[in-house]
């Protein structure tokens, strides 16, 4: 030991842990909230203002991010590259920044500004990007309401457009709740979420499956420039409804099977609901499609 | 590199060297504001230059180097006081308040230390409490070994002279590298 290393004020050993202290994580928060300057600004313009408008004061703007604090020792504003948090009255605002940001990183802002709550935003089809999948509270002790709501920015432009925001709000009181959230999908993610392609905006508007065969369909929906995968289906014997056997969905399927339904799948892919015999009751319906679906 | 990678990287090397970029700031700065300040602009200018940062311990010892020209600039009042965020603020704070410095500002080693020229004190310091080389007080300080050789050479000299003449027999302590 020599007397230069006994005056330091503090050995690196003493430091362990600072790292992931809170102090060490706003300060990370704050810089990589910035763009790093040769990075190329590949971002729309509206998605980069708040940035440029603090870049004026340079390293100083850089460290902006959570720097209000509660009396709970917690900040009341967070910043990522994932998401931009605030509180608005008794609201939390957020900003989704990247829709397909790690979710760790949406549990991070979170956690910053000490609310327990989780989201996951999910591949969906287009008409369920921005629709609540699923909320509810996550079973680890403290839950409060859960009023929930997603918005878009600007006001009312359609989520699967580039220029438009996602923005979420809810409670200040809310704990413990988890929320997935439909988010646009990338080329070859399969959407979360069923929706049907037969309907007025679904990507086969305008053309029905329902009874018809697989010879029939298949044709039709690769005009269109789609591409289909199949789901074999098993009819409940006894009432409405079907369920689907995993093993069985490698059977081939052939060009005599009928059609009962078609969802959208991925980007430019969807999904037929097929069985290898016909039967009195559209299994998906219950009966005719025209009794519940009406355009 | 995407900005999620630049992102990434820029959280990997935050998180391997926090604690050492800390470390140094605290060593060499009298206030907790002077050392947040410093330990804040070290990793702002880090991201800024994310492309140019080494990979391996290369970027802790290029993160040395920037804190140290941070640590001059700030010296001259040439950094404005950091927009910190308050929890880095109270969490250096606390550190401070741990350390004992009122035994350490009595010490005639500690006073003798302080008294020798900024160079000097870096050199020594980057050797005593970093635990640096020389091939890696090089790559700090951006000059050769050699020159790093020589000048720490004459460092310690000065520093077992200036201790001879305070009354204190000249230990081996910061004679050696590391």
């Amino acid at each position: 030991m020599n007397e230069l290393q006994q005056i330091a004020r503090v050995d690196d050993k003493d430091l362990a842990g600072q790292a992931s202290g809170a102090g060490a994580q706003a300060l990370l928060a704050a810089i990589v909230a910035e763009e790093p300057a040769p990075a190329p600004r590949r971002r729309p313009l509206k998605r980069i203002l708040p940035a440029a408008t603090a870049t004026a004061a340079l390293a100083a703007a850089a460290l902006i991010g959570p720097s209000v604090v509660n009396g709970k020792g917690t900040a009341t504003s967070y910043a990522s590259s994932a998401i931009e948090v605030w509180k608005e009255g008794d609201r939390w605002k957020s900003r989704i920044k990247d829709p397909f940001a790690d979710p760790a990183e949406f549990e991070k802002a979170f956690r910053a500004i000490g609310v327990d709550v989780t989201l996951e935003l999910e591949p969906a089809s287009p008409r369920f990007v921005g629709q609540i999948f699923e909320s509810g509270a996550v079973l680890r002790g403290k839950s409060g309401t859960s009023f929930f709501t997603v918005d878009q920015e600007p006001e009312g432009c359609a989520l699967t457009s580039p220029g438009c925001t996602m923005l979420l709000s809810f409670s200040t009181n809310t704990a413990g709740q988890h929320f997935k959230v439909g988010r646009p999908a990338k080329p070859k993610e399969a959407y979360e979420d069923s929706a049907l392609a037969t309907t007025k905006s679904g990507s086969l508007a305008g053309y029905r499956v329902d009874e018809k065969t697989v010879r029939e369909v298949v044709p039709e929906i690769e005009k269109r420039g789609l591409k289909v995968v199949y789901q074999i289906i098993d009819p409940n014997p006894n009432s409405y409804g079907f369920t689907m056997d995993p093993k069985r969905q490698n059977t081939r399927v052939g060009d005599d099977w009928v059609v009962w339904e078609a969802q959208e799948a991925q980007l430019g892919v969807v999904r037929l609901l097929v069985t290898d015999k016909r039967y009195d009751k559209n299994p998906v319906y219950g009966g005719p499609r025209d009794k519940v679906i009406k355009d | 590199m995407s900005t999620q990678a630049r992102t990434s990287r820029f959280e990997a090397v935050y998180t391997e060297t926090y604690e050492q970029i800390l470390g140094y700031a605290m060593r060499r700065c009298p206030s907790p504001e002077d050392a947040a300040d410093v330990v804040a602009e070290t990793f702002a200018t880090a991201w800024r230059r994310i492309d140019a940062l080494p990979h391996g311990d290369e970027a802790r010892l290029w993160l040395y180097g920037v804190a140290r020209n941070t640590l001059a600039n700030h010296r001259r009042g040439q950094v404005r006081r950091q927009q910190r965020s308050a929890e880095l603020n109270v969490d250096i704070a606390e550190l401070y308040s741990r350390t004992p410095e009122g035994v350490a500002e009595l010490n005639t080693i500690a006073r003798t230390f302080r008294e020798l020229s900024d160079d000097d004190r870096e050199l020594l310091s980057l050797v005593a409490w970093e635990g640096l080389d020389n091939a890696q007080i090089a790559k700090v300080m951006g000059v050769s070994r050699n020159a790093v050789r020589i000048r720490l050479h004459r460092a310690r000299k000065r520093f077992s002279q200036a201790l001879a003449s305070a009354g204190v027999t000249a230990h081996h302590f910061a004679m050696e590298s590391a």
